[in-house]
């Protein structure tokens, strides 16, 4: 204990790294607005009068957003924890819950 | 009228700018000048991010593609949302490594990362041209702008110097933080001027309401809407859009001003919640696209065919002269402001990356005057490009795009492999220009790839050389863990 303790961590951040995993989400517009393009490109429907595939990449920019934003709340929790555990510096790395 | 109504907005912004610039900027240093002291708040960041992303390549340039090609036009819907999905993982990482390493331009963090001086010249030049580049597309629609705006009467040549005079004018006297101000106002004023016009253009052409301007660009010009568009011969398929769009992400963040409009930020925070943010305001597009198809439906003609000059031709045929000069204003402002903006980038990287090294006694003073100097020889260049070529916008910034991924193998190899050495990366910057530049092999691209995007293939082939070649010389290991 007093080991794990002594070695205070560096870098707070890396040490919960692992779980950043949620960041591969940024993947998912990529997948929307351009992966996509071929498949929706010959789309007959065309809601509110305009061409699909332009409503499909209008989408795409809400969808990114809402990614983002995801993706933006889960690291401000995860950033809190870190905050937190640095505060209080009895803490030892194990006591992290960053879920 | 119009040059009234233009000259009151372009002399009003910058004064303003100045005025802020002076009240707030912290002494002459050239943090302060180049990075505006590393305090960028949110609002001030998103403003000064926008005023970047949207240029006249936005305005001018989308609404001619979207007049001569139709769906080709979407690559605007895409470059935004994606630059900033990409962004909100790769800029706090560019961020910490400014603050932790005090850096102030993009080749700063080659020569810190890679521990290579000679690589850091190099990437200062390479930067240099691409800025160029972009320059090169705010000249080109400003001299337009001054063409239209005060008659015939002036030649391309003597438009495109006076549209650099002014551009070099504006950063002279102020640095990052009056652009800002002149960003947040071209914003404000470009957001009112597309929403009036759009709500006005369907009385202007015949049709009901906005959307139904699409429904008749759509009868008139069937094919308008979806891949390839009103032109198959140009090769702008979805496989174009998926690879250009994809080179536009990749470079977004590489480009040497937005590297320092990074270091600028306050915080990490702000950074991610810009990041957020941002894509919604590419929505706007949907109103450029709706401008272009209008002035599709009634035929509009702009001189010698030039799509860069559709939006202002057809504005100028349809609406009062007062909306032509409120149109030319802030066109101009949203040339002035990124173009000043790349300027002071390109002279910042200059002065410490290219001059300091040669001659390391001088001062701090010294160095910003020379910058400052250099600028003129920026400008000048891409006066020069613009005299010496006639492409559209869109394709103008679609090679400043090319230019710059370049160096972003360098950049994203640093944050993901750390064993990619300065050799790698300088054997990938090689190989990369060769790709992009050497006729002999763009020619082969035409023929074996016609459909993607030159910039993203030669990007593949920097990355791969960089790769292989660190696989053999990697980084010292000493370096590695500094």
């Amino acid at each position: 204990m007093t080991a794990a303790t002594g070695m205070a961590p560096r870098n707070p951040g890396a040490t919960v790294g692992a779980s950043r995993r949620h960041r591969w989400l940024l993947l998912l517009p990529f997948v929307w607005q351009v992966g996509c393009v071929p498949l929706v490109n010959d789309v007959a429907w065309r809601p509110f009068e305009l061409p699909f595939p332009m409503f499909w990449q209008m989408a795409g920019i809400l969808f990114t957003t809402a990614v983002i934003a995801l993706v933006f709340a889960i690291d401000r929790r995860i950033d809190a924890a870190i905050a937190r555990a640095v505060a209080s510096s009895s803490t030892s790395v194990q006591d992290l819950d960053p879920r | 009228m119009v040059v009234a109504l233009f000259l009151a907005i372009v002399l009003g912004t910058m004064f303003g700018a100045l005025l802020y610039g002076q009240r707030k900027s912290r002494g002459g240093s050239m943090d302060e000048w180049a990075i505006g002291g590393r305090r960028f708040g949110s609002w001030i960041f998103w403003f000064v991010n926008a005023g970047e992303i949207y240029t006249t390549f936005a305005l001018l340039g989308i609404s001619g593609y979207a007049w001569a090609f139709g769906a080709p036009a979407y690559i605007a819907f895409t470059s935004v949302s994606l630059s900033c999905a990409l962004g909100y993982w790769l800029m706090p990482k560019i961020w910490h490594a400014g603050r932790a390493h005090r850096l102030v331009t993009q080749a700063d963090f080659f020569e810190q990362h890679y521990g290579a001086t000679w690589l850091a010249v190099l990437v200062g030049v390479a930067g240099i041209a691409a800025l160029v580049v972009y320059v090169q597309i705010q000249i080109t629609a400003l001299s337009l702008i001054l063409r239209i705006t005060l008659g015939a009467g002036i030649t391309p040549a003597q438009s495109a110097i006076a549209a650099a005079a002014v551009m070099l004018l504006f950063v002279y006297v102020a640095g990052l933080r009056s652009a800002a101000f002149a960003a947040g106002i071209k914003d404000v004023l470009m957001i009112v001027l597309v929403a009036g016009l759009a709500v006005t253009v369907a009385d202007r052409v015949g049709a009901t309401s906005m959307l139904d301007v699409y429904r008749l660009a759509q009868e008139q010009h069937p094919g308008i809407g979806s891949f390839p568009g009103l032109k198959p011969e140009a090769n702008l398929t979805s496989t174009w859009l998926i690879t250009a769009a994809l080179n536009v992400a990749l470079g977004t963040w590489i480009f040497p001003h937005m590297f320092q409009l990074i270091y600028a930020a306050g915080s990490e925070t702000t950074i991610r919640r810009n990041a957020m943010w941002q894509p919604l305001y590419s929505l706007s597009y949907f109103f450029i696209i709706l401008l272009g198809f209008a002035a599709l439906i009634v035929d509009t003609k702009p001189p010698d065919g030039n799509l860069n000059a559709v939006l202002l031709q057809f504005v100028s045929d349809r609406y009062p002269a007062w909306g032509v000069g409120l149109l030319a204003g802030a066109a101009s402002l949203l040339a002035l402001v990124p173009g000043s903006i790349l300027l002071l980038g390109a002279a910042s990287i200059f002065g410490r990356n290219v001059v300091l090294p040669l001659k390391r006694d001088l001062g701090d003073a010294q160095v910003l005057w020379i910058s400052r100097f250099a600028m003129i020889g920026f400008a000048a260049a891409a006066v020069a490009l613009t005299l010496t070529s006639n492409k559209s916008l869109v394709e103008i910034g679609l090679s400043a795009y090319g230019a710059i991924g370049m160096l972003a193998p360098g950049v994203f190899l640093a944050f993901l492999w750390p064993r990619a050495s300065a050799v790698g990366v300088f054997a990938g910057l090689v190989a990369g220009y060769l790709a992009l530049l050497l006729p002999a092999i763009t020619r082969l691209w035409s023929a074996w790839l016609p459909e993607w995007d030159t910039g993203l293939i030669a990007m593949a082939i920097n990355a791969a050389v960089a790769i292989a070649v660190s696989v053999v010389w990697p980084r010292r290991v000493a370096a590695a863990s500094g």
